[in-house]
């Protein structure tokens, strides 16, 4: 796993690129906070999906991609939803005449916001350099020690994750992925412990890498990113769009 | 082992916002005393560790045949940092995870960092701490590792169904709901429980001093937990999930439920209703419903039984293998 096959699309360039990581935080969290507080038994009209398809369409993020990954996430939502319809029998009237058990309605309206809400955070996620996310956090009061940590993680992650494949590329090649269980476990918790030595050094040798290079407990940005007009006008739209859809 | 990540949709704006508040404060709080004991070298440590937990997450731990787990990390980034600094880590993991893997939504951070962040580095350390005291040996330590851990996990996952409950989105029995969450976790954290001691015990072995002031409370311990301290914790926790599977079966209705009943209101389900299309979509609702109630009890009889099953045959084949092993070192000797 590389780093461009998570936020390869981040690194792409389109006018919702350019927008500022801060307004497409702000426009994601109304967005999705108008979604969920749609009562119980409605479910989103397809006018909902103009917002974040369109970031995603506009943006040249692939539909494959986000159906893919909304699928990945999807096991707790779907496992919880199938539960509705045994548990909630309320009747509920749809149009006129139609009446249907509440649990279905409900059932269909979670996986319904499910899906749009997910697309909202990939079109977030996927047009936003992550850096630039961690900016627009910071900008917007995110504590500064959280954001370092997420600095770090970040950092760090990928390295850490080429290392654990290579540990476990390294135990596939002697054990064949057979072996007793307790035999297996044990190994795996070798595999994790010689894993957190390595993190732990290797967090010693950067922290005296940084305060080589004149650390002082606060990290510079390169590149302050700049609300522009482009930027008020997507989040008023974006205001008055989930408004007018959800209350009028 | 299992993340059960808390999606936005199940949560109501207010609950979203209750938990983000109550988060943020703990957050603050957390922020404040990592500042005051500032050791520098610290704050790269506890970056680097976030990353750790989730390369970690790459190795997998065989489960059944065909299923495996992985490990969660969160109790034992308490106990390596104590619970501030851990839930600021495992904080900073659930935002990577929410902004760059789509798990878990940006609204339900709060709930999220509640409970796998707060619940378990609070309350996994405090038992950590109340149990080991300063010098445990090996028994004593493998057991507060376990029951850290397993209190950790398990009160983190209860809190799922009392988030969905205060939001009201997802109607189902309360009490079903919750012992489900807790009998899954019970075995999700006797797995975590298990990897948490062996990578204590393994670091401590190859690298000791690494874990700084945790060493000196493990180092007397070997970190081989013997054959004797799985077979406890397994049977800690099949009796704990035999509690909860009986619970679960028990006819005994809601607190809800009896609740209503003695208002004497009637479910909405039974609401008098002559309407012949109403009548007729209750039918077909009856029929469409997989497992109508009366079907539940059996159900979570056999899951209790297989699980169960599941359990036995686990520790027999350990017990098998232990001794074959044991024979063949010593035929090799």
């Amino acid at each position: 796993m590389h780093h461009h096959y998570i936020d390869r699309f981040a690194y792409q360039d389109s006018p919702i690129h350019r927008l500022d990581a801060r307004a497409k935080i702000l426009a994601v969290l109304v967005y999705s906070t108008v979604l969920i507080s749609l009562p119980r038994y409605v479910i989103p009209s397809a006018w909902y999906a103009v917002l974040p398809f369109t970031m995603l369409v506009w943006a040249g993020v692939p539909l494959r991609f986000v159906a893919k990954h909304t699928l990945l996430v999807s096991p707790f939502v779907v496992c919880l939803v199938a539960f509705a319809p045994v548990f909630d029998r309320s009747l509920v009237r749809l149009h006129g005449t139609w009446t249907v058990a509440g649990g279905w309605v409900a059932a269909a309206s979670i996986l319904v916001r499910f899906v749009l809400g997910m697309a909202a955070l990939i079109a977030l996620a996927s047009t936003t350099r992550f850096p630039d996310l961690l900016r627009g956090l910071r900008r917007l009061g995110v504590p500064h020690i959280l954001v370092l940590q997420l600095q770090f993680l970040y950092r760090y992650l990928f390295l850490l994750l080429d290392q654990a494949m290579h540990i476990r590329q390294a135990r596939t090649a002697r054990d064949a992925g057979k072996g007793p269980l307790a035999w297996r476990w044990r190994g795996g918790a070798g595999q994790i412990g010689m894993l957190l030595v390595r993190t732990l050094e290797q967090a010693d040798r950067t922290h005296m890498a940084m305060l080589a290079r004149g650390y002082d407990g606060t990290i510079q940005m390169v590149r302050p990113g700049r609300w522009r007009q482009h930027d008020w006008a997507f989040l008023l739209a974006t205001i008055v769009y989930v408004t007018v859809l959800r209350w009028w | 082992m299992l993340a059960m990540h808390m999606a936005n949709e199940l949560l109501t704006p207010v609950v979203a916002l209750l938990f983000m508040v109550v988060s943020a404060g703990v957050l603050m709080l957390a922020s404040a005393r990592v500042g005051a004991s500032f050791e520098q070298d610290r704050i790269p440590l506890m970056g680097v560790l976030g990353a750790f937990v989730f390369a970690a997450q790459m190795i997998n731990f065989p489960i059944l045949p065909g299923t495996s787990g992985h490990f969660g990390g969160g109790v034992l980034l308490a106990i390596l940092l104590g619970p501030h600094a851990a839930t600021l880590v495992m904080t900073s993991i659930l935002i990577v995870q929410c902004l760059i893997f789509q798990d878990g939504g940006l609204l339900a951070l709060g709930t999220n960092v509640f409970n796998l962040g707060i619940v378990p580095a609070y309350l996994g350390y405090a038992l950590f701490r109340l149990m080991a005291g300063l010098r445990p040996s090996g028994g004593r330590l493998y057991a507060s590792v376990f029951v850290a851990t397993l209190v950790g996990m398990v009160a983190g996952a209860a809190m799922v169904p009392i988030e969905v409950r205060l939001s009201g989105l997802f109607v189902a029995p309360m009490h079903k709901f919750l012992l489900a969450m807790i009998g899954l976790h019970l075995l999700v954290g006797l797995g975590e429980a298990i990897i948490t001691f062996l990578v204590i015990g393994y670091v401590v072995r190859v690298r000791p001093g690494l874990l700084g002031p945790v060493a000196d409370r493990v180092s007397a311990a070997t970190g081989k937990i013997g054959l004797k301290g799985v077979l406890a914790s397994f049977f800690v926790v099949a009796l704990l999930l035999g509690g909860v599977v009986a619970h679960w079966a028990s006819e005994a209705p809601d607190a809800l439920e009896s609740i209503t009943a003695a208002e004497g209101h009637q479910p909405a389900m039974v609401a008098a209703n002559e309407n012949e299309t109403i009548s007729r979509a209750t039918a077909w609702q009856e029929r469409t419903a997989l497992l109508p109630d009366y079907r539940w009890t059996s159900l979570s009889g056999i899951a209790g039984t297989a699980l169960t099953l599941a359990m036995v045959w686990l520790v027999g084949r350990g017990l098998a293998r232990r001794r074959k092993e044991a024979q063949g070192v010593a035929s090799r000797e």
